[in-house]
């Protein structure tokens, strides 16, 4: 899967060159060209952070927050596209669209594809998967000091950079780092049946997963357990020609964080307030 | 296997199956009209590769070995953004086409290759004496076509049609990377609400689904290259 990526992305090259013989215009302006319509995409398959719920409309923190930003901006009209993880970061950085949301890490490989905003869309609590009796390990330290096996993570999803960034700050000290071919795996399954000591996963999922009492592994509640190694920022993604509309979206996320509504929407879908921990933030 | 116990749960599958068929539709929507453009596109390569043309045999041939040589998430993956984006030189807005468009002509493109081989190949199995004899009695070389060479070249191909018709059912299965609610796309789906949980026994569910409709349209074409034989039995036997 991997390697046929890389192809794509080859393929990709070329066609991104072809594009940019045209006029480079954006065909995105509606008719009336007051108001401009862009394409929002998000990961269809994120709950609780962005997902298509079953009566077919976008929800989530992520998607949730960015249909506040909209209101807030009369200029713009969003139009939601639902898509893999994958197609997201190809379709942002190609211009198929105008912004994606993924619960996106900020890293310096994407800065060369995409403009990060000035502010940042919300809060993520990363953590890892242990067994209950691993529960004393609570930092990245602990867990490498202890030579532990770490779920596979694909090269790009920023969870990999950050444990990646660890390694290259801690090299005598370092998390045994594996890249997989899937962007996500069943952490806490991985995890509680042994094939490997810990794994990396965002709170919020978790939550729903394991704590939540209509949670689908609330049998493993007694079993697995999660310890937070960072809270980080996450980002909306805006294409490389989208300076103006990153900069609508400042102003508007400004406003909603002061409003806390950002503070409301972490509470709905993740359970807790992380603004809360926001000192704590370091990237 | 005491942890197994825990977390897999075999009426995930029971229960995933009834909201996974519905998609079916947009499965079977896909690959059949894949199937339709393909096999006429098809046809038409396979006309070029039986012509005497030489630049028209030359450029079958580079189309089809092209295409097999692009492997298919590549080729969804060129056609999804090169299309929307060659079209701008245009000055055509493709960029708001249904998702399914881009498959159809992604699987309508790869269909096409493997389907002018196995009409070529039905086609050059059949002696060209029947031809020669058919139009020696007076038949005109349309009718020697239809009905000497084409009922014949058909047994020849239907196996391979089968063959190929699977694999373009298995092939789609790529399209939900760009975002296609198909049964797949479903399954993702399902696997999302369930917070990304229990993604083996939806895969077995999705697994079950394929299993039967290739194994009917195995049968199937089984079944159709029998009744078809019969025919050419008859002749032998006369």
């Amino acid at each position: 899967m991997k390697k046929y990526f890389k192809l794509a992305a080859i393929g990709l090259t070329s066609i991104t060159i072809l594009a940019a013989c045209s006029s480079g215009k954006a065909s995105t302006t509606s008719e009336d060209g007051d108001v401009r319509k862009v394409k929002v995409a998000y990961d269809m398959a994120s709950k609780p952070i962005s997902w298509l719920d079953d009566d077919g409309n976008a929800t989530g923190y992520d998607v949730e927050v960015m249909k506040l930003v909209d209101e807030l901006l009369p200029e713009y009209e969003f139009e939601y596209v639902g898509t893999t993880s994958d197609d997201l970061l190809i379709g942002v950085e190609q211009g198929k669209f105008q912004v994606g949301v993924k619960n996106a890490f900020w890293t310096e490989e994407r800065t060369e594809k995409f403009i990060f905003p000035k502010d940042f869309l919300g809060l993520s609590s990363a953590g890892l998967v242990l067994k209950k009796e691993n529960e004393h390990i609570n930092s990245l330290e602990d867990f490498a000091a202890a030579g532990y096996s770490l779920a596979p993570i694909a090269a790009n999803n920023a969870q990999y950079t950050v444990i990646d960034e660890y390694n290259k700050a801690n090299p005598d000290n370092p998390v045994k780092l594996d890249a997989g071919d899937a962007f996500t795996v069943d952490v806490v399954q991985w995890v509680n049946e042994g094939r490997v000591d810990g794994g990396v996963i965002i709170e919020g999922p978790f939550q729903k997963q394991v704590l939540d009492e209509s949670g689908p592994y609330y049998n493993l509640k007694d079993e697995v357990v999660y310890n937070e190694f960072a809270v980080i920022k996450t980002w909306p993604l805006f294409n490389k020609k989208e300076q103006d509309f990153a900069n609508a979206y400042d102003k508007a996320i400004k406003q909603l964080q002061e409003e806390k509504k950002t503070n409301e929407l972490s509470t709905e879908f993740y359970g807790r307030d992380l603004f809360e921990v926001f000192d704590k933030v370091e990237r | 296997m005491h942890s197994m116990e825990k977390y897999f749960d075999v009426s995930y599958i029971w229960n995933s199956l009834p909201i996974l068929l519905p998609f079916l539709k947009v499965t079977f929507m896909v690959a059949g009209l894949s199937i339709i453009f393909g096999t006429f596109l098809g046809l038409i390569l396979a006309v070029m590769k039986l012509s005497k043309s030489k630049p028209a045999r030359k450029f079958a041939n580079f189309y089809t070995t092209i295409l097999r040589c692009t492997p298919s998430i590549v080729l969804l993956f060129l056609v999804y953004y090169g299309v929307p984006a060659l079209a701008d030189n245009f000055g055509l807005y493709l960029h708001d086409l249904n998702t399914a468009v881009f498959v159809v002509i992604t699987f309508t493109l790869q269909f096409a290759a493997i389907m002018s081989e196995v009409i070529r190949s039905a086609f050059e199995s059949i002696e060209k004496g029947q031809f020669e004899a058919a139009v020696s009695v007076g038949l005109s070389p349309f009718q020697a076509y239809r009905r000497i060479i084409f009922p014949q070249a058909l047994v020849v191909a239907l196996p391979n049609f089968g063959n190929g018709l699977i694999a373009l059912l298995q092939e789609g299965s790529l399209a939900y990377t760009i975002g296609l609610i198909d049964i797949v796309g479903k399954a993702n789906l399902i696997i999302a609400a369930n917070y990304n949980t229990h993604a083996l026994e939806i895969f077995i569910a999705l697994a079950i689904v394929y299993w039967v409709i290739s194994i009917l349209i195995e049968k199937f074409f089984g079944k159709l290259e029998k009744v078809f034989s019969k025919g050419k039995q008859t002749i032998n036997t006369n």
